[in-house]
This record gives C-alpha cells, sequence and structure tokens, in this order.
C-alpha cells in the first residue's frame, strides 16, 4: 500500500470515528447519560451545548468520506447514496437540541405569562431593554459568542477562617455606574454545583453567567462553602479546593453560607456598592438546593440566626435542583428528626411569603429528572411560590457552561427580565 | 447530473460573494452586537453560505475532471476544505468552552473562534474564486 493510500485509510477510518461519536450524541440528547453512568454522566454535560457544532462536524465527515468513495458513485452508487443518507441524518438528528429552541421560548413566555401578566414584556421601559439580549436565539452569537462588557473582578477574597477550612468568593461587577444599568446593584449570591461533596467557585460555576450578569449591573458573588469530604459521587464536580474539605453536614453548608450573608451585611456590601434591598440566591445542581433553602427558608424560624435579616431576598433561581437534601448528608435522618429534615426539603419550606423563583432544567438531566423538578415547581406553587420553569428539551446536567448556545441565550434572555421584574 | 457552464459560473459567484458578506457581516457583528435584525440577515446569509460551501465541494467533486492538472488541484484544495471545516469546528469548540473558563486568556479564546469562523469563509471565498478563474479550461471539467 502506498503513502496516499494509508493516507485515505487513515481518513476513513476518522471520519467514521466523527459519525459514530454523532451517534453517540444523538443517544445522549435523547437518554441522557443516566442509563449508562460512568462517564456518560459527565458526557452528557456537554453534548446539547457542543450538539450544533457537531452538525458541523458530521456534515464534513460525510463529504470527506463522500469525496473519498466519488470512485463508488458510478460503480456501486447505492453504497455511495446510503453513505450520504447515513452521514447527513446523524448530522440532522444532531441538530435536534437546536431546532427544539421555539418550543423553549414559547414555553417560556407561557411561564413568563402566568407569573408576570400577558404583558409583562411591555412593563419593561426601553431604556432598560437596550440593555437586554434583543432576541432570545441569533445563530451568530452562537459562533461568535456574545460580546463581552468591561466588568470588574475581584478573586479569591477570604470570609471565614475555621474548622480547619478556609472560604473564599469572587465577586464579579460592571465597570460602569451600576445605578445606570438594569442591575442597580443588586446582589446575586452564586452557589456552586457538586452534589454537596465536590465542585468551587470559578469555571465550573459558570463564570460567562456571572460575567454577563455583572455587565448588567448586578454584584455577583461566586462564593465557597464547606464540603462534606469522604463521600465519593459518580459525577464528581472536578477542581474541588483542598481547603474546603471537612467533616461537615448541610446545616454547616448552610451555616457557612448564613456567615457570608452576615458579613455581606457588615462589611462587604459597602466594599463592593451592592444593593441589600434586593438579593437573590442562584445555584447550580447542589448549589440550587442550597439556595432554595436559603431563599425559602430565611422567613423560616427553623433557620433563625443563621442568615443576616437584613437582606432583602428578590428571588431564587435554581438550576436542575434536587427538591431536598439526601438524608445521609444531614446530622439526623427523617424519622428521629422530621423537623430539622423538613428545614432542608424545598417543598417543605415554600410559603405564600417566599420569593419568586426561576428554574432551569433540561428534558435529559440524568443527575436531576425533569420530572423531579416539574414536581418541585408545582408544589412550591401550590403553596403560594410563583414559579417559572424554562425546559430545555434534550439538554442534560449543566448545560449553561456555555452563554451563547441555543440553550445559554435563551437562558440568559429570560433570567435578565426575571430579575428586573422582580428586583 | 446535467449543469451547464454558465449555471456554474453563477453559482460560483453566488458563493464567492456570500461567503465575502459572511466575513464583513463577522467583522460587522463585533461592532453592532447582538442586534435583532443585523443578527436575523446574518443568520439568513451564514445558513445559505454554509449550504453553497457544502454544495460547492460536492459540486466540484461531480464536476472536475480529476486526470487534468486544474481539476486535480481543485479537488485537492476540496479536500482541504472540508479538513479545515474540521479543524474549524474542534477550533470553535475550544474557543467557546474555554471563553467559559477561567483557565486560559482572551489571547487563547478569542483567536480560535476567529480562526474557525473567518478561516472557513475564507477558504470557501477562495476556492469559488478559483472555480470562477478556472471555468475556462475545458479540460478541467466534465461538462455534458
Amino acid at each position: 500500500m502506498n503513502k496516499l493510500k494509508i493516507f485515505k485509510l487513515l481518513l476513513v477510518i476518522f471520519c467514521i470515528t466523527i459519525l459514530v461519536w454523532g451517534c453517540l450524541w444523538i443517544y445522549l440528547l435523547f437518554v441522557g447519560g443516566r442509563q449508562l453512568r460512568g462517564v456518560m454522566i459527565l458526557l452528557e454535560e456537554f453534548v446539547a451545548q457542543s450538539a450544533t457544532l457537531m452538525v458541523g462536524l458530521c456534515v464534513s465527515a460525510t463529504i470527506l468520506l463522500l469525496k473519498l468513495f466519488s470512485s463508488k458513485r458510478i460503480r456501486h452508487p447505492k453504497q455511495y447514496y446510503a453513505l450520504a443518507i447515513i452521514g447527513f441524518t446523524i448530522a440532522g438528528l444532531n441538530s435536534i437540541s437546536l431546532l427544539a429552541t421555539p418550543f423553549t421560548i414559547l414555553h417560556a413566555n407561557a411561564e413568563f405569562d402566568e407569573v408576570f401578566g400577558p404583558n409583562w414584556e411591555s412593563t419593561i421601559p426601553e431604556d432598560v431593554k437596550q440593555h437586554f439580549l434583543q432576541t432570545p436565539y441569533i445563530l451568530p452569537a452562537h459562533i461568535l459568542t456574545i460580546p463581552e462588557k468591561p466588568i470588574h473582578v475581584e478573586k479569591d477574597v477570604l470570609f471565614y477562617e475555621g474548622e480547619n477550612i478556609t472560604l473564599f468568593f469572587d465577586v464579579y461587577m460592571s465597570a460602569q455606574s451600576s445605578s445606570q444599568l438594569p442591575g442597580n446593584g443588586s446582589v446575586i449570591i452564586n452557589l456552586h454545583p457538586g452534589a454537596w461533596v465536590s465542585g468551587g467557585k470559578g469555571t465550573w460555576n459558570m463564570i460567562s453567567t456571572s460575567k454577563y450578569l455583572a455587565s448588567q449591573g448586578y454584584v455577583v458573588f461566586d462564593i465557597e462553602y464547606g464540603l462534606i469530604e469522604g463521600f465519593h459521587y459518580y459525577a464528581q464536580a472536578p477542581d474541588t479546593p483542598e481547603h474546603v474539605m471537612g467533616n461537615f453536614t448541610i446545616e454547616d453548608q448552610i451555616r457557612h453560607i448564613g456567615i457570608f450573608t452576615n458579613l455581606l451585611e457588615t462589611n462587604f456590601s459597602m466594599t463592593y456598592g451592592a444593593n441589600l434591598d434586593s438579593v437573590y440566591f442562584m445555584g447550580r445542581s447542589a448549589g440550587a438546593h442550597l439556595a432554595g433553602v436559603m431563599g425559602l427558608g430565611c422567613n423560616e424560624e427553623y433557620h433563625n440566626g443563621t442568615f443576616s435579616p437584613n437582606l432583602n431576598v428578590k428571588g431564587i433561581i435554581p438550576l436542575y435542583s434536587p427538591s431536598a437534601a439526601p438524608e445521609i448528608f444531614l446530622k439526623e435522618n427523617k424519622t428521629t428528626n422530621p423537623e430539622m429534615y423538613d428545614a432542608y426539603d424545598l417543598t417543605k419550606l415554600a410559603d405564600p411569603q417566599d420569593p419568586p423563583a426561576l428554574f432551569f432544567q433540561g428534558t435529559s438531566d440524568g443527575q436531576v429528572s425533569i420530572t423531579g423538578v416539574e414536581t418541585l415547581e408545582s408544589e412550591m406553587e401550590s403553596k403560594g411560590v410563583q414559579c417559572c420553569l424554562l425546559i430545555f428539551p434534550f439538554a442534560g446536567h449543566a448545560n449553561d457552561f456555555v452563554l451563547s448556545t441555543n440553550i445559554g441565550q435563551v437562558w440568559v434572555y429570560y433570567l435578565e427580565r426575571f430579575l428586573y421584574l422582580t428586583q | 447530473m446535467r449543469i451547464k457552464k454558465n449555471q456554474m459560473n453563477y453559482y460560483f459567484l453566488i458563493t464567492l460573494g456570500l461567503n465575502l458578506t459572511s466575513i464583513v457581516m463577522g467583522i460587522l457583528y463585533f461592532v453592532i452586537g447582538p442586534d435583532l435584525i443585523f443578527g436575523f440577515l446574518f443568520s439568513i446569509i451564514l445558513v445559505i453560505s454554509w449550504f453553497l460551501d457544502i454544495g460547492l465541494i460536492l459540486l466540484d467533486d461531480f464536476k472536475l475532471a480529476k486526470n487534468n492538472a486544474t481539476g486535480k488541484i481543485l479537488n485537492r484544495l476540496g479536500y482541504g476544505f472540508v479538513c479545515f471545516q474540521i479543524f474549524g469546528v474542534f477550533c470553535m469548540v475550544g474557543g467557546l468552552f474555554l471563553l467559559n473558563a477561567d483557565w486560559t486568556s482572551p489571547l487563547v479564546q478569542y483567536p480560535l473562534i476567529f480562526i474557525s469562523f473567518f478561516g472557513f469563509f475564507l477558504f470557501g471565498s477562495i476556492l469559488a474564486y478559483l472555480n470562477i478563474k478556472k471555468l475556462d479550461i475545458p479540460e478541467a471539467w466534465n461538462f455534458e
């Protein structure tokens, strides 16, 4: 075999590998990683976000294969055209997440109509709207990203030392005066994912969202909390810092966040120009559960004294949120201390005085099921909490990592409006 | 597939025009931002240009006389274009994901996106232009 033939053979193998990869992406788009577990759970987090680009990859691989087998077009036309059909079908099925975007938008609009009334869009002044995304999705922003506006970021600010741990936060602020922006200095306390046992602030807490919200005039605090050591979760979040690990429970994690809220009131609000009359708790996965406990529990007797009473919580933003804490991570279980268990169960914490909630959920999430979140939303609504649930078809867990995708753009479009309407 | 020479000429001209328009609009996007009307128009042009570029490669594959020196060069450029598309998608994915991480600087993130986007349409423009230039060499094409 001469060098050219070897090169062509390698190209064929490469293209087939891409198409097999495309098939795996289709499987994960439709089913998620729940069935296969292992590395599939982690892969699922990237699938819907990269599926549109996978379309391009599969189309290119198919064309390359067609070029390599162009001699077959005359001699074996059935094989040649079958190859084209298979390749383009794989590419087409990968576009399903993108094609489902209009459904996401229609559903989100219906949710907003229900909570804020049918004319909610017209209640936002034009001078505010000019700072927002003008449309829920445009293709150029997907490819060329949403242009960043200047912001200030201060990293690794110490806020707690004790219990053999040190806790830090990063703060994202607008470079412009926040009073001229929709956020008006409102505070967003952003809690990272990682199943209560792993993860950390920064990259895996979606810094692009923090940066975007900062550019809108919000003061975003991306904070650490003590993590429970000694447990291995099958989808551990990467980059877990050593300095936050300890023999903790979820009660301790809430206490750590509570310490931050007290310091926010006494110190940090002045330093960073944070508006304590408008505070939001935002979190992802386990962080979403903690954000829910903070937002819904701040008016509960059980949590009295844990959080600063002078923060005016205007909303909670749980993304792919579990509804309750696993009993194993609490000091006592549900049977021995039901009151304590209920104090960490979002459905039990909900009451009509609680602030509104904006949920994010993908239908192919292998870690937090869509039915669980739908149940949580309907139970919270039945208790009088205003809830908007944004459903992203074919999206898995943590699919808001890239802000400019069809998922990220739609999410940010409604997030910035929710924040403004509830301020 | 019966396509006349002048029809191919039009196809290559439209492809060249839309590829160049995509490049110009790509630059303008960073000035204007994600504006509604501009974004809508740009989306349509992007999709049409992409399909025309795919068609361009397939058309060349069907119509080029690959035993002719010019045909061979254009065919190899077609291979180069497809390989660049695959490379470009990897760059694009890398750029978009790195942009959302704090491990690298924008000096790495944005060039990956720019190379991918502008490289794709530049390659498409060059291929379309060369096709127009070489259309007058009858030995390079299999016209019926």
